[in-house]
């Protein structure tokens, strides 16, 4: 990371930038407005509202991303970012015990300025539900749990500094036509290998705007552990990508059959990290690669031997370097004009290559006790997802529960099909017959 | 038949921090490391990179969390795999 030290200094563009500003070109196109969150966190009594409108002042004065926007100019030009002054962050209070579903369910519209908003929901007894919404232009999962960090801390130091503009610059990739061929192979290959695939998903372009919807599960510490204890049959316990990954498909392939889908692949492309594990940075900008996985749906006969395929495909992927390929493609892809973009996208948006979102960002906000004065108790993500693929299965877990968010756009799933979906991948991470 | 080096924990604890984690303190033979982060991707890359830079394939059966706790558990795993090879 290298971070700037004063404002109104050039902001690079970076790959996953110019990516996911051309996703929400097309996604606002199809009246499904801005790539959104929402983020939740349950605070224990103690919790201060003045403490956070007091960290989130600081927060925003020091980091010129939060009041920036990523700008397409000229059609056919390079996108850019436009750096404001300090931003603003918006905190809204609303009544005691206020459902927090309904208020989530209406940011996830995106219908809000700029690039953060905090909702508190104040609970009897002194704690309190805080909604984080983001737009994903600007911050990935790993970012919001570390802007949220370092809210904590501002919170709990008022002497202390913030962080200054923490975003990245662009790797240095590989240099002239014949490095940069070299290097972005693997990913090419994985990619055209893909798509002699019949790649499905649950969803169609929309033929009118559609809103996000969720359902959120939280599984006890008990049915945690079991879960923990049901993977070490199959990736020793410690490779939780191929089988949370393994549960989604099957999910997915249990509504696929009961609509009569025998034949075709499920393929869901799953980011990984490129910032180092243990940094506090950088906050902003999304930082990630990404692998691509597929499994025909005849091959999702039970979790472990799906989880097991899976598991093949992530060390195949991981010695053929396809997470760094994909880097050098996108920071390549960059500076290509819009159409390229779209021309890519609807061919990936139209169920050919992506059959759903799935990300487990694993352990929530790790090493933050509390927040704004109060305990942490429990935290978990909902993210909006663009049709198609119009659905998504996120998890994470906190002091030892997992949570899962169900992710689908208006009309993508049937209240049967939502349950089907759930009565699998509960039967599939806890075993058995007794969920 | 493999050549380990002598001092492998500190080679791994390298590997480890340059590729892999950035640790709030020093790291030592018995770091915890899933404690300071280590998840499934960086798990995977830690494998690949001991077969490329020690020659030395870890089977399934082998990557337990057991063995992979600390750079001197996954050390020792290293040399009885070297071992066998």
């Amino acid at each position: 990371m290298r971070p700037l030290q004063s404002f109104n200094r050039r902001v690079p563009l970076g790959g996953c930038d110019r990516y996911l500003l051309a996703l929400e070109d097309l996604m606002m196109r199809s009246g499904q407005g801005r790539h959104v969150g929402v983020t939740v966190l349950q605070v224990s009594p103690g919790f201060s509202l003045s403490k956070l409108r007091n960290a989130i002042a600081r927060f925003a004065s020091s980091q010129s991303l939060v009041g920036a926007s990523l700008v397409q100019g000229v059609p056919g030009s390079v996108p850019k970012w436009v750096l404001g002054s300090p931003g603003q962050i918006e905190i809204t209070q609303h009544e005691q015990d206020a459902d927090w579903a309904p208020i989530a369910r209406d940011l996830l519209k995106g219908n809000w300025p700029g690039s953060m908003r905090f909702d508190v929901i104040p609970v009897a007894g002194g704690g309190a539900t805080v909604l984080m919404s983001w737009s994903h232009l600007v911050l990935d999962a790993r970012g919001i749990e570390l802007a949220l960090a370092e809210l904590a801390h501002l919170a709990s130091h008022l002497d202390a500094s913030p962080e200054l503009d923490s975003w990245a610059l662009p790797p240095r990739g590989a240099k002239g036509l014949r490095q940069r061929l070299k290097a972005v192979r693997p990913f090419l290959n994985r990619y055209w290998e893909l798509r002699e695939k019949r790649v499905l998903s649950l969803a169609e372009p929309p033929r009118r705007p559609s809103g996000m919807e969720f359902r959120v599960l939280h599984f006890s510490s008990e049915q945690t552990q079991r879960m923990k204890k049901r993977a070490d049959c199959i990736t020793a316990g410690i490779f939780a990508l191929p089988w949370f990954l393994a549960a989604a498909m099957r999910a997915h392939g249990e509504v696929l059959q009961a609509r009569g889908q025998v034949e075709g692949a499920l393929e869901c492309t799953i980011s990984v990290q490129t910032r180092k594990r243990g940094t506090r940075g950088p906050i902003f900008q999304n930082q990630v690669s990404q692998l691509f996985f597929a499994l025909p749906l005849g091959a999702l006969g039970s979790l472990e031997d799906a989880a097991r395929q899976l598991q093949t495909q992530f060390a195949e992927m991981t010695r053929n370097r396809c997470d760094e390929a994909f880097l050098v493609m996108i920071d390549w892809m960059r500076r290509m004009p819009s159409v390229f973009y779209r021309r890519f996208l609807r061919r990936e948006a139209s169920g050919q290559v992506a059959s759903f979102y799935h990300a487990h960002t694993g352990e929530f906000l790790p090493g933050v006790q509390e927040f704004c004065g109060g305990e942490i108790a429990d935290g978990w993500h909902v993210p909006s997802v663009p049709q198609p693929p119009g659905t998504g299965l996120f998890f994470s877990e906190r002091a030892g529960r997992l949570s899962m968010s169900l992710c689908w756009r208006g009309g993508t799933l049937s209240e049967a099909e939502q349950d089907l979906m759930l009565r699998s991948i509960r039967a599939d991470l806890l075993g058995g017959d007794d969920f | 038949m493999n050549f380990l080096p002598e001092d492998l924990e500190r080679h791994l604890l390298t590997l480890v921090q340059e590729k892999l984690i950035e640790a709030g303190e020093p790291l030592t033979p018995d770091t915890d490391l899933f404690s300071i982060g280590l998840d499934s991707m960086g798990i995977m890359q830690l494998l690949i990179a001991i077969e490329e830079i020690f020659r030395v394939r870890i089977p399934e059966s082998q990557v337990t969390r057991e063995n992979f706790t600390s750079a001197s558990s996954l050390a020792a795993l290293v040399r009885q795999c070297a071992k066998g090879a």
